[in-house]
C-alpha cells in the first residue's frame, strides 16, 4: 500500500506523466515517468528528483527546486526533464487549447485512478458496486476515454474512438467545461444541474466515481 | 427540454448559499436534472405545479410524506383547527397521548409509542433500545435497504469513519441461510434485525419477501432473543391501515413509521412490545420541535382516513390497475416494462436494462408529458388519483411509449 500521505504528489506526478505521454515525444515524456522514493522524495525518469514539498511548490507556483544531485549524477536527463515539465506546466490552466483537452481530460482520469487504485477510501467504494466501465467524452467529439477496473492491473484509462458500450456515461457539454472540470475549476453539482456535465447510465457507479473524483480535486497540488 | 427559467434562478441563488444547491434524494444529479423541475410552487391532490408554472402528475408523492394527496382538506382543517392553540410548547400538547393511544389501539402488537421528525431519528434509536434492552452491541440488515441518514446506514460514501458500521452486519434480502449463519457466528451477540417489510431499494427492481421469509425471520428472533424492528417508515398506511406487518402476516417487536403517517407533516412514531418499553425509558430521545402539535394534529386526521376510507385497500387497488395498464400499454410497444414490489409502491424496470439507460430514456419522454415517473426510486400512488385522472395519465403514457419505442428498438438493434 502507498503512504497515503504522499498519494497526492504521486496522483500529481502520474497525472504530469499521463499528460507528457499525450503531448511529447516518448523519447522525452519517458524522462517523467515517476517513483516514489524513500524519504519523501519522488523521481522522474529515474534522473531527476524532487523532495515531495519541492513538487507541490512547483506544481502551485511554477517554483520549486529538484535536488542539486540529479543534476551531478545525470544532468542532461534531468535538463531534459525539467524542459518537459516546462512543456506540460504552459498547457494546464483555464485557456487550454482544443487540442490539450483530451490531455487534460486523460491526465485528471488518471489522478482518480490512482486514489481509486491505492487511497484507501477510495479503493473501497466500488466493493459493493457490480459497475466497472465508465465512459468519458467531450459532446460532438469523436474521442472518448474509456476507465475500467481490471482485477490484475486495477482502474485504467483508455483513449477510444466513437462507441464504446460502458455501465456509466459522462458527457462535458462542450471543450470549456471539459478543460473547467479537468483542471478541477468546477463544481461538479452545478454542472450536473445546470447541463454542462451529463450523466447517464449507471448513476450509483457515477455517485462514488464522482465522490473519488472530488476528493482528488481536494487533495491534489494543482496550479495557482 | 422543459423552459425553467425561475428553477434555474432559484438554483443559481440557492448555489451561493447551499451547499449543492439541493442535497440528498431531492438533488438533480439523484433524478433527471435537465427534465425534472428542481423547485415546486404548489401543489394539490395528485398533481403539482413546478416554480415555471408546469403542471405534472406525480407518481412521488413527496417521496412518500403524502398518502391522502396534497393539501388533502381534512388534514389540513385538523391543523388549521390546532393553529387557535398554538404548535410548540414547553411541554407535550394532548394530542401526543391521543396519537400515542390511537398508534396502540390500532397497530395490535403496540403497547407504547414515542414520536419524532423522521424516519431515522427513530430506526436509529430503535437501535439503540435493542442494545439496551439486551446488553448486545451487533445489528443486522438487508444489504442495501435503506433505513435512514445516519452514519450507520446512509447509502452516502461522505463523512464517515470505520467504526460507523463495525457493528452493522449484513445479509442478501430473502437468503435465510445467510441470516441464520450470522447468528451463528455472532451468537449471543446480535441485539437486532432491522428490515422493511419487503425489499425496495433505489436502482433495482424491489423484491418481495418469499413465502417463508418472514416467518423464519421471526422465529430465529424469537429463538436467540433477537429484537426485530420494522422499518415501516415508507410503506407504512400503503399496505395495510394498522402496519405492514399485517400485510406480510408476522410481528415485530418494535416499528417505526414516518412518511404517510403525517400526510405532509414532519412526524415519526416508533411503537414497541411491553419488553421494550424500559429500554425505550432509558434511551435519551428528544428534539427541538419534537412535540409539535401541528404534525399530531395532521397524522391525527391522517390515520382517521385511512381507517374510514380503507385507503391501504384503495392506494393498492388503484396501484394494481395502473401497473397492470402500463405494462400493458408497455407491451404494446414491444418495452419489457415490469412494476414491480407492491402496487401501491411500484418500482419500474426494463428486462435487460441493468445499467439503468433506458429506464432514463423512458422517464425523460414520459417527463416531457407532464409526468412525474422517478427511474431510480420506488413510486407512490396518491389516493386522491381518481379514475378520471387516471385517464389522463394512461393517456400521456401512451405517448410516452408511442414516443420512447422508437429509441428503444434502435437501441435494440
Amino acid at each position: 500500500m502507498v503512504d497515503q500521505e504522499r498519494l497526492p504528489v504521486l496522483a500529481a506526478a502520474q497525472s504530469i506523466y499521463a499528460f507528457g505521454c499525450q503531448l511529447l515525444p516518448e523519447k522525452l515524456s519517458a524522462c517523467l515517468k515517476p517513483k516514489l522514493l524513500p524519504h519523501h522524495q519522488i523521481s522522474f525518469g529515474e534522473s531527476l528528483v524532487f523532495k515531495d514539498g519541492q513538487l507541490i511548490q512547483l506544481i502551485e507556483h511554477k517554483f520549486g527546486f529538484p535536488k542539486l544531485s540529479s543534476f551531478l549524477w545525470k544532468p542532461r536527463k534531468s535538463l531534459q526533464a525539467l524542459l518537459a515539465f516546462w512543456k506540460i506546466g504552459r498547457h494546464f490552466h483555464a485557456k487550454a487549447s482544443s487540442t490539450d483537452v483530451p490531455h487534460l481530460i486523460y491526465s485528471s482520469l488518471i489522478a482518480i485512478c490512482v486514489y481509486l487504485n491505492h487511497h484507501q477510501t477510495a479503493s473501497r467504494v466500488f466493493v459493493d458496486e457490480k459497475a466497472n466501465s465508465l465512459l468519458v467524452r467531450v459532446r460532438e467529439r469523436d474521442e472518448a476515454f474509456y476507465i475500467s477496473y481490471d482485477p490484475k492491473s486495477g482502474w485504467g484509462v483508455s483513449s477510444v474512438h466513437g462507441h464504446k458500450l460502458a455501465t456509466a456515461g459522462l458527457e462535458f457539454k462542450n471543450e470549456d467545461v471539459a478543460i473547467q472540470a479537468s483542471l478541477g475549476l468546477m463544481n461538479s453539482w452545478v454542472g450536473i444541474t445546470d447541463g454542462s456535465i451529463q450523466l447517464s447510465g449507471r448513476i450509483p457507479m457515477l455517485d462514488k466515481f464522482g465522490y473519488v473524483a472530488r476528493m482528488v480535486q481536494r487533495s491534489i497540488p494543482r496550479p495557482k | 427540454m422543459n423552459p425553467r427559467n425561475q428553477s434555474n434562478l432559484l438554483y443559481d441563488r440557492a448555489c451561493r448559499v447551499i451547499p449543492s444547491g439541493i442535497y440528498g434524494h431531492m438533488a438533480p444529479g439523484a433524478g433527471l436534472p435537465l427534465d425534472f423541475p428542481l423547485y415546486c410552487q404548489s401543489a394539490e391532490g395528485c398533481r403539482f405545479t413546478d416554480v415555471d408554472g408546469k403542471e405534472w402528475y406525480d407518481f412521488m408523492c413527496g417521496f412518500g410524506a403524502v398518502l391522502h394527496g396534497y393539501k388533502n382538506p381534512s388534514v389540513e382543517q385538523a391543523v388549521e383547527d390546532q393553529r387557535e392553540w398554538g404548535g410548540v410548547f414547553n411541554q407535550p400538547s394532548s394530542l401526543m397521548v391521543e396519537l400515542a393511544e390511537k398508534l396502540v389501539s390500532q397497530i395490535d402488537f403496540a403497547d407504547w409509542a414515542v414520536f419524532a421528525k423522521n424516519g431515522s431519528d427513530l430506526t436509529s434509536w430503535a437501535l439503540r433500545v435493542s442494545r439496551e434492552q439486551s446488553g448486545r452491541e451487533y445489528v443486522v440488515k438487508a444489504r442495501g435497504a435503506y433505513h435512514g441518514v445516519d452514519a450507520w446506514c446512509d447509502p452516502g460514501l461522505g463523512g464517515r469513519i470505520s467504526s460507523d458500521r463495525s457493528h452493522i452486519l449484513e445479509f442478501e434480502w430473502n437468503d435465510f441461510e445467510e441470516l441464520e449463519s450470522l447468528f451463528k457466528q455472532y451468537s449471543g451477540k446480535i441485539a437486532s434485525v432491522i428490515l422493511t417489510p419487503y425489499h425496495h431499494p433505489s436502482f433495482a427492481p424491489s423484491v418481495l419477501p418469499d413465502p417463508s421469509f418472514w416467518g423464519s425471520v421471526e422465529n430465529l428472533c424469537r429463538t436467540h432473543e433477537t429484537a426485530l424492528i420494522l422499518d415501516d417508515v415508507r410503506c407504512g398506511w400503503r399496505l395495510d391501515d394498522s402496519g405492514s406487518h399485517n400485510y406480510f402476516g408476522f410481528t415485530p417487536d418494535l416499528a417505526v413509521y414516518s412518511k404517510a403517517l403525517g400526510n405532509g407533516y414532519a412526524i415519526s412514531a416508533c411503537v414497541g412490545t411491553e419488553k421494550f418499553r424500559d429500554g425505550a425509558s432509558d434511551v435519551f430521545l428528544t428534539g427541538s420541535s419534537w412535540n409539535d402539535a401541528y404534525a399530531m394534529a395532521a397524522s391525527l386526521a391522517s390515520l382517521k382516513l385511512s381507517i374510514e376510507n380503507r385507503v391501504a385497500s384503495s392506494v393498492l387497488t388503484k396501484g394494481k390497475f395502473f401497473c397492470a395498464q402500463l405494462e400493458k400499454l408497455a407491451n404494446q410497444f414491444e418495452i419489457p416494462l415490469k412494476m414491480t414490489g407492491v402496487p401501491s409502491m411500484p418500482y419500474p424496470w426494463i428486462d435487460g436494462d441493468d445499467d439503468l439507460y433506458q429506464i432514463q430514456a423512458l422517464c425523460k419522454v414520459a417527463a416531457s408529458h407532464g409526468l412525474y415517473f422517478h427511474p431510480y426510486h420506488n413510486w407512490f400512488i396518491s389516493d386522491s388519483m381518481n379514475d378520471a385522472d387516471m385517464d389522463v395519465v394512461l393517456g400521456l403514457s401512451q405517448k410516452t411509449f408511442e414516443v420512447f419505442s422508437d429509441s428503444f428498438s434502435r437501441s435494440e438493434r
